[in-house]
């Protein structure tokens, strides 16, 4: 997302880059692009249906927490702490920040929901993953790319994504919570490398430009060393040396100082 | 264990986070600096969760060479990526090569 002049964004009824699209096409793109990331999630809510059949949780309070909270990394250290007897507020918490890099996520798409009407907005907000995150970044891009001057229609190509990923996260916990331990550790199928090629897929095509490869690097060694850090804190705080590192290289303070490059 | 408190707190924690800047959109005007930094925020995030899966073997370590297939297959991935600049195609490319490599 690069700083667009106004001009650029105002709202149209149709997508140039895509002149037939229709909703349930848009809707089926979306799905479509995060099949890769639903493959990768199936071990991790099946998983967790497990954990939490295994923790005490009664079967409403697991499934709920699946379709309530909706937040597959937070889900998991919350029910590890469940299953230690931790207090209530520390769990919470811990699912804060856990949680944490949604609001960068969240910040990085302001410019292309702005348009919307609120209560849609709240919507989409409610199933922001870092799977939908992931394929709609690509999608921006494209369009990007593709010289189209309106994003108006970006909202179904990620209700496709999210009602999947939602969908499944859904159905994987019930599996989960009544199959239980009768599945064999579902982390040990091997799925993750489809998420794995899935991120490497939407961030190679961003790599245009020396802060962005720097972003990558700082990113990509910083998370190699804090992996073992608490609460997901190191992946947290690799994203940020990344964002850092790059901005200042970037030297972009105003938009002055980088006049007439981009548009 | 109160699961009703818990899991409405789970909820008020991560919804606000995801809600905050979306709710806000019309009104947030991000300084230039900010909207730069936050053109990062996918090259950031999406790298730092694969690279830990990437790099260390499933027993937690560190595993740079050629016998590790994740690493094997994510080369190859980027190289697709980078050239094609399509994602589904990259995604075939990976699983092919990571599932051949598991069979060799």
């Amino acid at each position: 997302m690069r700083p667009r002049s106004s001009t650029e964004k105002q709202p149209s009824p149709h997508c140039p880059s895509s002149p037939a699209a229709t909703i349930p096409a848009l809707m089926f793109a979306g799905a479509r692009d995060t099949l890769p990331l639903i493959l990768a999630a199936i071990p991790f809510g099946i998983l967790f249906g497990a954990l939490a059949h295994a923790a005490g949780l009664s079967f409403i309070a697991g499934m709920a927490m699946s379709m309530i909270v909706f937040a597959g990394s937070s889900q998991f250290v919350a029910i590890t702490l469940v299953m230690t007897a931790a207090p209530v507020l520390i769990i919470i918490l811990a699912t804060f920040f856990v949680n944490l890099r949604h609001l960068m996520y969240s910040a990085h798409l302001v410019s292309h929901v702005k348009h919307l009407p609120l209560p849609l907005r709240s919507i989409m907000a409610f199933w922001l993953t870092d799977e939908t995150f992931a394929v709609v970044a690509n999608r921006i891009h494209q369009l990007d790319s593709s010289h189209s001057v309106t994003h108006a229609n970006l909202h179904w190509y990620y209700l496709g994504s999210a009602l999947f990923m939602y969908s499944n996260w859904q159905l994987c916990t019930l599996l989960g919570f009544v199959l239980g331990e009768r599945i064999p550790d579902p982390l040990d199928w091997g799925l993750d490398i489809a998420m794995v090629v899935a991120f490497i897929g939407v961030v190679a095509p961003l790599l245009k430009s020396f802060p962005m490869w720097l972003c990558a690097v700082t990113s990509f060694s910083t998370a190699l060393l804090t992996s073992e850090w608490p609460y997901q804190s190191g992946l947290m705080f690799s994203m940020l040396m990344g964002i850092v590192v790059a901005s200042l290289s970037s030297r972009k303070w105003t938009p002055a100082s980088h006049k007439g490059t981009k548009t | 264990m109160n699961e009703i408190l818990l899991i409405l707190g789970m909820f008020l924690v991560t919804y606000s986070v995801r809600l905050l800047p979306f709710a806000l959109a019309e009104r947030l005007n991000f300084p230039y600096w900010l909207q730069n930094a936050l053109s990062f925020v996918p090259v950031a995030a999406l790298t730092a969760i694969i690279a830990p899966i990437i790099m260390y073997d499933d027993q937690g370590n560190f595993s740079p060479g050629l016998s590790n297939d994740q690493l094997v297959a994510s080369v190859i991935a980027f190289a697709v990526a980078y050239k094609t600049k399509h994602l589904l195609l990259t995604v075939v490319a990976g699983l092919a090569a990571f599932f051949l490599l598991t069979l060799l």
